[in-house]
């Protein structure tokens, strides 16, 4: 058989503060400990309390709604304010004024000083450090680096003197090799001379070919005998 | 807050030899009240009850583990006193006392320059001019790290034959 609905008055808020409910939570946690209750036997004690009483415990959404409606409206008398937007703005403005207030100032984060642990050396460090010197030969001297020729002569008058020999030097052909101009085994004399034959080139007195990457640079030396 | 505490702790964060003028100056303290600590901390760490020990380098003072200790320690210990470079060239100059600095650097490379260096600021190596180069001699600070009596002692230790020369400057 189904049971009827409660009635409204069975919900009243008095009732949750009447002795018999004490009574109640006093028998259904008797004898467990208070640190660590048997949630088992305390469901079951409440069941067979429900088994015992009968309470319908279905309300409807209706009511519900009525009484959430009925409680705001009974906290907003006791806020003070008259409308929820008024207690909304109450709310924000709280908010902002804790957002401006100072922070409270947190105690010095103080760290404790440690010392960072290096072993003291033993003879018997020294005497590896010894032993992986003597088996490791002497450093070779370093190489002096190479350094470009300090030329004192002008560049344009070396660069002169560097078409007049090219005009010697042209015989039948206009073309003249690169390599003809400078001593194989000096790379300072090579750049120097290179960049008088660029000077050259620059002026329109010579031109510079190089038919293949890399390969030999010919001199062309269009005003020549 | 006593003095030797003081001395004690600030000696403890060193990474590097203390003189009493610097630690006076550090701590806010009198520099004769710094030498009384520093005596009475050196008296507390004499017995074979105490692992560490107040040593003198370069001038300054150092708490360091006692050197029968250091070996049995040296697993808690991660980075070495002197990095192996300057132990190196440091062992060059124990082996060769008094060696020239040209010689050093001969052996060693350009960097035993500043290997030199932080070992006379250690205290371990005194470089006197002569001539265009230095002459390097072992210290007895040095000695005294090592737990020798004597710089034959040091060659011996190191194995090097005696004859290549003998030198310690106080």
């Amino acid at each position: 058989m189904r049971a009827e609905p409660l009635e409204l008055a069975v919900l009243e808020p008095e009732r949750f503060t009447r002795a018999d409910w004490e009574e109640l939570f006093r028998e259904a946690t008797r004898g467990l400990d208070p640190w660590a209750l048997d949630l088992t036997a305390l469901l079951g004690r409440f069941r067979e309390f429900l088994a015992k009483t009968p309470v319908e415990l279905r309300v409807p959404g209706r009511m519900v709604f009525a009484s959430s409606v009925l409680l705001r409206m009974k906290s907003e008398r006791m806020d003070g304010a008259t409308t929820l937007a008024e207690a909304v703005a109450a709310v924000l403005a709280a908010e902002e004024a804790a957002a401006r207030a100072e922070p409270e100032p947190l105690p010095a984060l103080r760290l404790p000083l440690r010392r960072r642990p290096r072993a003291r050396l033993t003879l018997a460090d020294l005497r590896r450090a010894f032993l992986a010197v003597q088996g490791r030969p002497p450093k070779p001297k370093e190489k002096p680096k190479a350094t470009l020729p300090v030329e004192e002569e002008p560049f344009s008058l070396r660069a002169a003197r560097l078409l007049q020999r090219l005009l010697r030097l042209v015989n039948g052909s206009r073309f003249v090799p690169f390599s003809r101009l400078v001593p194989a085994d000096d790379p300072g004399e090579k750049v120097a001379r290179f960049l008088e034959l660029l000077h050259l080139d620059g002026q329109g007195q010579v031109r510079l070919h190089q038919p293949e990457f890399l390969g030999e640079i010919l001199v062309e030396v269009p005003h020549g005998p | 807050m006593d003095p030797k505490a003081l001395v004690e702790a600030a000696l403890f964060v060193a990474d590097r030899p203390l003189a009493p003028a610097e630690l006076a100056q550090g701590l806010g303290l009198p520099e004769h009240a710094v030498l009384r600590a520093l005596a009475a901390l050196a008296e507390d760490l004499e017995g074979d009850e105490r692992g560490l020990e107040l040593g003198q380098e370069g001038g300054g003072y150092v708490l360091r583990v006692k050197a029968e200790l250091a070996e049995r320690v040296r697993a808690f210990a991660p980075h070495q006193d002197l990095a192996e470079p300057v132990l190196r060239t440091l062992a060059v100059i124990a082996a060769r006392a008094p060696v020239s600095q040209a010689e050093v650097v001969r052996i060693r490379g350009q960097r035993a320059y500043a290997h030199i260096k932080e070992l006379v600021a250690r205290g371990f190596v005194r470089a006197e001019d002569q001539g265009p180069t230095k002459v390097l001699t072992v210290t007895e600070d040095l000695l005294r790290y090592f737990g020798v009596a004597s710089l034959e002692e040091l060659r011996r230790a190191l194995e090097v034959p005696s004859s290549e020369g003998q030198s310690v400057a106080g």
